[in-house]
C-alpha cells in the first residue's frame, strides 16, 4: 500500500447520525415503548369492559386449535406485523379473555402469517428468472418452517400443553424474580395504568361511557400499531450501521450459531422479523448470501420477535399474559431445535424452499396461488369451517 | 453508554478501502515501471504485484458486496448517488492495477527501457504517471473540485500526447521488437490515466456524468459561507 495517509473529506459522506440524533432517537424508542405498554394495557381494560359473556362468545370460534392457528395466520397477515397479533394477543391473555391454551394455536398462527411480508418483498424480483428463484427460495424457507415446526408442534401441544407447560414454569421463576413482568404492582406497570385511567375519565366526561369497551380496544390496537411503527423505524435508523456489519460477519463466518444470533439480535434490535427476513430476500437475490447462511438468521428473527410479547406482557395484570409470552418465545426455541441441530432435517426446509422457488419460475402464476392460497384462502376456510 | 448504538457507517469502510485501493496502486505502478525499466528483479517483483493485484480484486467484489448490503438495510435512507460512484470507482482502480500488471507484462516478456535510446522520454512519462496517481488520490481524498478542475484538463493532454506516442510506433518502419513495446506502454499509460480521470470525475460531475467531464457541467463547489 502506499504511503499516502489521506482520507475521504466530510463532504463526500452521507449525513450520518451524530451523537446528539442518536440520543434523541433512542429517547423517542423509549417514549414509543411506553405508548406500546399503554396501548396493551388500554386493549386489555376495553376488553374487559365488554364484559365476560360476550368475550367468551367472540373467542368460541377459535377455541378449536385450528381455528386458532387460522385466525392468527390472517390476523398477522391482515396487519402485516406478528409483533401487533402476539402484543394483541398478550393483552387478551392478559385481560383474562382468552386462555392461554386458545392463544398457543394463536401464536403459532402469527408465526405462519408475519412471513408473508418478506414473500411478498421476494416478488419485486420476479422479472429476473435467477433472482427471482433466489430471492423466492429465501422468503418461503421462513415459511417451510415455521409451517414444520406447526405441524410437528401443535399436535404435541394439543396432546400433552407441553409448550404451555414449559412457559408456566418458566413463568413462575421469572415473574418471581422480576415484578415488572409478574402479578406484582411495580412503578412501570403503575406509570401504564396512569393515562389508561385519564382515558377512561376522559370517555365517560364526554359521555360515551356506553361505549367504553369499544373505544379503548381500538384506542389500544392503534397505539399499538403506531408506537411498534415508530419503535421499530427509529431503531432501525440508529441500528442500520450494527445491522450492516452484523450481515457482514454472517458473509464472514457463514451459517451457525453465529447467524442465529445475528438475526435475534438484529430483529430485537428494529422489533421486527419482518424487517430482517426482508433484508436477506435482496441479498440472497443478488447471490451474495446463500439460502444455507440465511437460514439461521431468519431462525434467530423468529426468536427476536418473541421479545416484542415479552414486553407487553409487562403491561399485564394476569400472570397468564408472560405464559403466553413465553409460550411464543418456546414454541420457536423448540422448532429450532427439533429442525436446525440435524443436516438432514435442517434440509428439508431447504429443499421444500428451492422446489418451491424452481417451480415459481418456471410458472410464474403459481406465485399467486402460493401466496393467496397459504395466507388468505387456506386459514380463511379453516376458519368458516371449524 | 452509546457506543454500541453508534452508526457503524459502513460508507466510511468503503471510503478507506477506496483509498487503500489508491494506494495499491502506486504500488503497483512503482513496481511495475522498476520491473520493466531493469530497476529490479522481474519474478520478485511480478510475484508482489500478484499479490497487490488480487488484494484490489478482493476488496473491489468486498467493496460490492457493501455496498448491497448498505443500499439493503438503509432502504429508503441510501445515498443511491453515492454508492453508485463508489462503485464505478472502484471498477476504475481495480482497472488502473491491470494496466500496472500489463506493464510487468512487457518486463516478463523480456523488454527492458534501461539503457534504450528514447529512455529519458519513457523516464519522463513514468514519472508523470506517478505524479497523476499521487495527485488524483490526494484530489479524491480530499474531495478537492479546484484540483480536480485543473487535473482532469491536464490528463487529458496527456493522454492526446500519450495517443500520438502510440500511432507513432504502431505505424512505426523500426522493428516490432522495439515498437511494439513502446506502443504498448504509452497505450496502457494512457488507460492509466484515463482511469484516474474518471475516478476524479466523481468529485466533480453528477452521478449520470460521471467518466464524462465537462466543465460547464459540474457540480458548483459549495462556497465556504453558505
Amino acid at each position: 500500500m502506499g504511503d499516502n495517509q489521506v482520507e475521504i473529506d466530510d463532504r463526500a459522506r452521507s449525513p450520518f447520525l451524530s451523537w446528539g440524533e442518536t440520543a434523541l432517537r433512542l429517547g423517542l424508542a423509549i417514549l414509543f415503548l411506553y405508548v406500546f405498554l399503554v396501548g396493551v394495557k388500554s386493549l386489555e381494560t376495553g376488553i374487559k369492559s365488554f364484559g365476560e359473556a360476550f368475550v367468551s362468545d367472540l373467542f368460541e370460534s377459535v377455541g378449536n386449535p385450528i381455528a386458532g392457528l387460522a385466525a392468527g395466520i390472517l390476523a398477522t397477515v391482515l396487519v402485516q406485523s406478528s409483533s401487533v397479533t402476539t402484543s394483541t394477543i398478550v393483552g387478551l391473555v392478559g385481560a383474562g379473555v382468552l386462555p392461554v391454551e386458545t392463544a398457543v394455536p394463536m401464536i403459532m398462527g402469527a408465526n405462519i402469517g408475519t412471513t408473508v411480508t418478506n414473500t411478498l418483498a421476494s416478488l419485486g424480483h420476479l422479472r429476473q428468472g435467477a433472482y427471482f428463484r433466489r430471492a423466492f427460495a429465501a422468503a418461503t424457507v421462513h415459511d417451510y418452517f415455521n409451517i414444520i415446526a406447526v405441524v410437528l408442534l401443535l399436535p404435541l401441544e394439543v396432546a400433552t400443553g407441553l409448550i404451555r407447560r414449559i412457559a408456566t414454569g418458566v413463568a413462575d421463576t421469572v415473574g418471581g424474580l422480576l415484578p415488572e413482568v409478574g402479578t406484582g404492582s411495580s412503578p412501570v406497570k403503575s406509570a401504564i395504568k396512569i393515562p389508561v385511567e385519564r382515558f377512561e375519565e376522559a370517555i365517560d366526561s364526554v359521555g360515551a361511557g356506553g361505549a367504553m369497551g369499544a373505544i379503548l380496544l381500538a384506542l389500544g390496537i392503534g397505539l399499538i400499531f403506531a408506537a411498534l411503527w415508530m419503535i421499530t423505524r427509529q431503531m432501525r435508523i440508529v441500528m442500520s450501521g450494527r445491522i450492516e456489519n452484523a450481515i457482514n460477519s454472517v458473509l464472514a463466518k457463514g451459517a451457525g450459531i453465529a447467524a442465529l444470533v445475528v438475526g435475534i439480535a438484529m430483529t430485537v434490535a428494529v422489533q421486527s422479523s419482518s424487517i430482517t427476513t426482508s433484508i436477506l430476500v435482496p441479498l440472497v437475490a443478488a447471490g451474495v448470501l446463500t439460502l444455507q447462511n440465511a437460514f439461521p438468521v431468519t431462525l434467530g428473527a423468529n426468536i427476536g420477535t418473541t421479545v416484542t410479547a415479552l414486553l407487553a406482557s409487562i403491561a399485564a395484570d394476569a400472570p397468564e399474559a408472560l405464559v403466553i409470552a413465553l409460550a411464543h418465545v418456546t414454541f420457536n426455541v423448540i422448532g429450532i431445535l427439533i429442525i436446525y441441530p440435524w443436516p438432514r432435517i435442517r434440509a428439508i426446509p431447504l429443499f421444500l424452499a428451492e422446489k418451491t422457488a424452481e417451480a415459481a419460475v418456471a410458472r410464474r402464476w403459481l406465485v399467486v396461488i402460493y401466496v393467496v392460497g397459504l395466507f388468505v384462502l387456506t386459514p380463511l376456510a379453516l376458519l368458516l369451517l371449524l | 453508554m452509546f457506543s454500541i448504538f453508534r452508526d457503524a457507517d459502513q460508507l466510511e469502510t468503503v471510503e478507506k478501502q477506496l483509498l487503500e485501493m489508491f494506494g495499491a496502486c502506486q504500488d503497483a505502478f512503482r513496481l511495475a515501471c522498476e520491473a520493466v525499466f531493469g530497476e529490479a528483479d522481474v519474478e520478485e517483483w511480478g510475484n508482489r504485484l500478484e499479490s497487490i493485484d488480487k488484494d484490489l480484486n478482493k476488496t473491489e467484489r468486498a467493496i460490492r458486496r457493501e455496498l448491497l448490503i448498505h443500499g439493503t438495510v438503509r432502504g429508503a435512507e441510501t445515498d443511491l448517488g453515492l454508492m453508485l460512484v463508489y462503485m464505478a470507482v472502484a471498477k476504475d482502480i481495480e482497472r488502473i492495477g491491470d494496466y500496472c500488471k500489463n506493464i510487468w507484462n512487457l518486463a516478463q516478456m523480456g523488454i527492458n527501457f534501461a539503457g534504450a535510446d528514447d529512455h529519458r522520454e519513457l523516464q519522463k512519462h513514468r514519472e508523470r504517471v506517478a505524479e497523476l496517481i499521487e495527485l488524483s488520490l490526494s484530489a479524491f481524498g480530499n474531495q478537492d473540485a479546484d484540483a480536480v478542475h485543473e487535473l482532469i484538463p491536464a490528463i487529458r493532454d496527456d493522454t492526446r500526447h500519450y495517443d500520438d506516442h502510440l500511432v507513432q510506433f504502431v505505424r512505426s518502419d523500426r522493428p516490432g521488437s522495439y515498437a511494439a513495446p513502446r506502443a504498448l506502454f504509452y497505450r496502457y499509460i494512457k488507460r492509466i490515466s484515463a482511469h484516474l480521470a474518471n475516478t476524479l470525475t466523481s468529485v466533480v460531475m453528477p452521478v449520470d456524468r460521471l467518466d464524462f467531464y465537462k466543465k460547464s457541467k459540474a457540480i458548483e463547489p459549495e462556497s465556504e459561507d453558505s
